[in-house]
């Protein structure tokens, strides 16, 4: 029997060695230093590279894969990329002229037909760019004539979206894992989630491409990260926290750097659940967005009035808001007829205690935000209970009395379909069930107004009359934190987090 | 070894009940027991090192960092006791209905038993906290789930093998309810075992709680927990290191007490301590 | 005795149907419909009409119990669906990452096994001496500091401080060493005791009273008879804590980053993957029965004398 013990014994250590060597056997490469630029990001790898595919697209144009017809500038305003130059001859056509010299990394020429071929697969695939489906195109040699069924102010703003990646589509055999596109890099590996390495493309139409390889991977946590940076297993950490970036910031050998962001936190407020315009105003009022963003938050938020930040042209300086004023809050309250009775702390109207349902999700800064306002309504008699979800997809648009959200504003540089999107009557993202008749035809008028001027100063209008509602307040714009080592050049950090390799990046 | 009386145990068990009582009970006040609020922030007083206002320092929101580790002692303990309240009482019910019974109600209610016990350690907990999206409550039903098992098991071998024994016949026979023999016969006699294993499972369940929590499926913010201030301290573990120390030290102090007392309790009660292979601790 | 296993195979059928009843309900206690989690996994928020028309494809229309056999006949043809996020089959992503977490369990029990069985000899050997005391302390204190503290503070001093180990070991086996030795800090504390316990037992046998008596020189008596026995102990203990390993590999693999079961899972948690929720939890509970029905079987083959297993 003791032989059998022993035998089971000899066996047991056997197979976990065996299982230990195999696994071992099966990993692939090391920490190696091949010279590739490294890229670290808690988000830096989606299951699939199809551009054309929900947002895929921001990864492969993040990773100097893809590009598209234009691109957004500093300002957030479309300048030509493989297009040349567009003209809008009548509001409903467009005619767009390609760059001669531009070709795919398979050293096939980027013509009209291609582009076209390209931008209709995304038509179909991508429902937020069903609008091309009904567009009718003719090419003529390096330029393409576009009809649109319905005027479209927005379209040459669409096509910087990275879901409008130019891809050689009759090329390309593997869309999910190397599609071909114009960009100094091209795919190497890609292991979804986890890892894509892209090479250097030799074929590159805007000059040559100053490193041989960039590698993008995905760590689990902001911390690891931070870390990892700091060993110098990783070149670059991107979209850092705020704490992790502040841990950085004194190391020897590493910059950090942050960049407003068009992202804001949108706070909503449900109008059917809180029809008392005195307790929104209440709130307006008694949150102290400079507390939050300059103090908690160490300017990882820059705190604002209206949606869109100041380097863009609709930034309005005029706008008025309300601004922090925590006697002027109590005051508002009292007025409506909300007093603390029992001496509890929290103000009550008509025996009810005033408590509001503050529904936020795990999104950047989005906890602490939503523990400082619970913490500072307390101070005015507020309330607050804080629901914390997973994601924003899950719960019920309107499960709130205020609601907040991360949310881009100007994703493609461009106001009018996040305008509309959030205030008009029935839209997607109109949680707050906000309907003002006014302010629905202005959205429509603006969806129409080609103007820029013009443009400008509807959206002001919008944006004073639904803040005068006080159906909408906007905490503070996201400072996108990025960590390099000193020696990481030519990379780029765009307020709109889609363009950072470029052919000088080194290291 | 014999099973002692209460007049002869050892004063070091009587020191940890005095100890473990004060604990409880301190914890259950908690609330009225801080230095300051526990949720009032205060931005202008972030991420101090201890003073002596703070003595544990100040958090990333500038909350005093005492005052949240005492009032999160409600959470972790308190929330220990009250899980290990419930998972033995569902248990041992169940264990003491099968083993008593025996046929097929016995059958069923182990087969139901044996699904429950065939998810390891935690596991299941953490795919139902994590399907169900965390929160308190979502993380005390999910270690309800994979704890009660223990107990059925337990309690239903010892009423086995308690019920073939004369005294139970004779209540038998003298007309007594099933249910009066399960509860005034049956559970008295049992009793001693199902007291030691809550006792060993009560910092499993502390732990359980604040690795659920560590995990970001246990509390939300902004509700104090040692497990979640923990993870919160991480982000802080170079610049400010005291946001994760302090809730640490408190908690593995808390940790060893109890299972001092885990280990007390068995050797008072259990005679065959040392077979006991299954003390678990998770995570 | 084959018999008696013959039974124990047939009373698994039944906690097979119970444990894929139970995965399959997890979905169903899950907030959210299925549909809508599904179509929205992108980023993008579906029509009403999309939402519909995959309900209806999906079967989430039909009752209940017609969902579950459904489900039940695709799991045993080895089909646990896709995951929401990428469409890759659920079965690969499992066979990807299983390698992963085999790999660092095993590392972690060999770890434990190598620090347990000596220290647990040595301590019942040098009872009640300074010695024992100090190590009986420390696996004292070992048991109470959860895991995560543990690996916080290794990954702090060894990977950051003394940069020993990459804090990024993403696929490199060098990266195992770190998680592996968390646990096995974790499961040791609790096995010397153990082992210790069981040494102090055999020692205390007559058979050891009388080989000393016999003049046998007292590490033959160790090494050849209390080892041997203690052996039993020690296979126990290494299957009664698969368990604890599984869940404890699910805790450090997120901290650690490695890409095993636990990161899978935790990853699959955060973005409401419930399919690969189900896949995860249902081979861990086949697994875990597995290695119970293994270690049961192989105790009626050392020891004729259980029969009830």
């Amino acid at each position: 029997m003791r032989r059998k013990v022993l035998l089971l014994a000899l066996i047991l250590i056997l197979a976990i060695s065996l299982i230990a060597g195999c696994g071992g056997g099966t990993s692939s490469g090391g920490k190696k230093d091949d010279g590739s630029i490294v890229f670290g990001s808690t988000n830096a790898v989606m299951p699939t590279l199809d551009p054309a595919v929900d947002w895929v697209g921001w990864y492969p144009v993040r990773y100097g894969v893809g590009e598209t017809l234009f691109k957004l500038d500093e300002s957030l305003q479309p300048a030509p990329w493989l297009a040349e130059s567009y003209e809008n001859i009548d509001p409903n056509t467009w005619k767009i002229t390609l760059k001669d010299k531009a070709t795919f990394s398979n050293g096939e020429k980027v013509t009209g037909e291609k582009v076209v071929e390209s931008l209709k697969r995304v038509g179909e695939i991508n429902s937020r760019a069903a609008y091309i489906q009904d567009i009718d195109f003719s090419v003529e040699g390096n330029t393409i004539t576009m009809k649109t069924p319905e005027p479209n102010a927005t379209l040459i703003y669409n096509f910087c979206d990275p879901y409008a990646t130019i891809v050689d589509v009759a090329n390309t055999e593997d869309f999910e894992n190397a599609p071909i596109c114009t960009g100094p890099f091209k795919i190497e590996s890609f292991d979804p989630e986890t890892k894509a390495v892209m090479v250097k493309n030799e074929n590159y139409w805007d000059g040559e491409v100053k490193s041989q390889s960039v590698t993008y991977i995905d760590v689990s946590d902001f911390n690891t990260l931070a870390m990892s940076l700091e060993t110098g297993e990783v070149d670059v950490a991107l979209e850092l926290s705020p704490e992790a970036a502040e841990s950085l910031k004194d190391k020897e050998g590493i910059v950090v750097s942050q960049t407003v962001q068009p992202r804001t936190y949108q706070v909503y407020f449900n109008m059917e659940t809180m029809p008392d315009k005195a307790v929104r105003e209440a709130v307006m009022t008694g949150i102290d967005k400079q507390a939050i963003c300059e103090e908690q938050l160490k300017g990882a938020v820059t705190s604002a009035v209206g949606a869109f930040p100041e380097f863009t042209p609709y930034n309005d300086k005029d706008l008025k808001a309300r601004i922090y004023d925590i006697e002027k809050a109590k005051q508002i309250l009292a007025d409506a007829g909300y007093a603390d009775s029992d001496g509890d702390g929290i103000v009550e109207k008509d025996g009810k205690p005033l408590t509001l349902q503050l529904s936020i999700y795990k999104r950047l800064a989005m906890e602490s935000i939503g523990t400082e306002i619970q913490a500072q309504l307390k101070k005015i008699g507020i309330n607050v209970e804080l629901k914390v979800f997973e994601k924003s997809t899950y719960f019920e648009p309107g499960d709130f009395d205020i609601g907040m959200y991360s949310i881009v504003t100007m994703p493609i540089g461009e106001p009018s379909k996040f305008l509309a999107d959030c205030m008009m009557e029935g839209e997607t993202a109109n949680y707050g069930h906000y309907n003002n008749p006014q302010v629905n035809d202005k959205l429509k008028e603006l969806q129409q107004t080609f103007d820029e001027d013009k443009r400008i100063a509807l959206v002001a209008e919008i944006q004073q009359t639904a803040i005068d509602d006080a159906a909408f307040d906007y905490i503070g714009f996201n400072n996108m934190m990025v960590a390099a080592k000193e020696s990481v050049q030519g990379f780029t950090t765009h307020a709109n987090d889609y363009y950072h390799v470029t052919k000088d990046l080194t290291k | 070894m014999k099973r002692k009386n209460a007049g002869h145990l050892p004063k070091s068990f009587w020191i940890l009940v005095i100890l473990i009582s004060l604990l409880v009970v301190f914890s259950l006040f908690s609330k009225h027991l801080t230095p300051y609020d526990p949720y009032a922030t205060e931005p202008s007083n972030v991420l101090q090192p201890p003073s002596a206002a703070h003595p544990f320092g100040t958090d990333g929101h500038g909350r005093d960092l005492l005052s949240r580790v005492i009032v999160g002692s409600k959470t972790s303990i308190f929330s220990a006791f009250a899980l290990i309240a419930m998972t033995s009482i569902f248990g041992t019910l169940i264990g003491m209905i099968g083993g008593y019974y025996g046929g097929w109600v016995d059958a069923f209610l182990m087969r139901i038993t044996d699904v429950f016990l065939s998810f390891p350690d935690i596991i299941l907990a953490i795919a139902v906290a994590g399907v169900l999206g965390g929160g308190l409550f979502n993380a005390i039903l999910a270690l309800f789930l994979t704890t009660w098992t223990q107990f059925a098991r337990l309690a239903r071998s010892s009423t086995i093998s308690v019920k073939e024994e004369a005294y139970i016949h004779a209540a038998k026979l003298s007309g007594c309810s099933s249910p009066r023999i399960i509860f005034l016969h049956i559970l008295p006699n049992i009793l001693g075992a199902l007291i030691v294993t809550a006792t060993l499972h009560i910092s499993g369940m502390m732990m359980g709680i604040a690795g659920l929590s560590f995990l970001g499926l246990g509390v939300k913010v902004p509700q104090a927990e040692w497990g979640s201030m923990i993870s919160e301290g991480r982000k802080y573990l170079q610049t400010a290191p005291w946001v994760a120390i302090y809730p640490s030290v408190v908690m593995v102090a808390v940790m060893m007490l109890f299972n001092l007392f885990g280990d007390q309790v068995r050797d008072l009660l259990d005679p065959k301590h040392g077979k006991n292979l299954l003390k678990r601790n998770t995570l | 005795m084959y018999k008696s296993i013959a039974k124990r195979l047939l009373q698994f059928i039944p906690v097979l149907l119970g444990i894929t009843f139970m995965t399959f309900a997890l979905m169903a206690i899950a907030p959210g419909d299925a549909a809508t989690v599904r179509l929205s996994a992108g980023g993008t928020t579906p029509t009403p009409e999309m939402v519909a028309a995959l309900q209806a494809e999906m079967g989430l229309d039909r009752p209940f119990t017609l969902q579950y056999f459904s489900w039940l006949v695709n799991f045993l043809s080895g089909d646990l669906g896709n995951s929401y996020f990428g469409n890759t089959p659920v079965m690969d992503k499992i066979f990807q990452a299983l390698p992963f977490t085999l790999m660092m369990a095993a590392l972690s029990m060999v770890l434990t096994l190598a620090v347990s069985i000596p220290l647990g000899i040595y301590t019942a050997v040098r009872r009640d001496k300074w010695d024992d005391f100090l190590i009986r302390g420390l696996t004292f204190v070992g048991n109470a500091v959860p895991n995560f503290t543990i690996a916080i503070l290794l990954i702090y001093f060894f990977a950051l401080k003394l940069r020993w180990f990459p804090v990024l070991a993403t696929r490199d086996p060098i990266g195992a060493i770190l998680p592996a030795v968390t646990l096995a800090i974790v499961m040791s504390s609790r096995y010397i005791r153990q082992v210790r316990a069981a040494v102090l037992d055999e020692l205390a046998k007559d058979y050891v009273v009388g080989a000393r008596a016999r003049g046998i020189k007292e590490k033959t008596i160790l090494y050849k008879h209390v080892l041997k026995n203690v052996m039993v102990t020690i296979i126990t203990l290494t299957a009664i804590s698969i368990g604890s390993l599984l869940a404890g590999t699910v805790v450090v693999e997120s901290i650690f980053n490695w890409p095993g079961l636990g990161s899978m899972v935790m990853e699959a948690i955060g973005r409401r993957d419930y399919p690969v929720i189900q896949g995860f939890v249902v081979w861990v509970a086949i697994a875990y029965m597995m290695v119970n029905l293994i270690a049961d079987i192989s105790y009626t083959w050392f020891n004729p004398k259980i029969r009830d297993i």
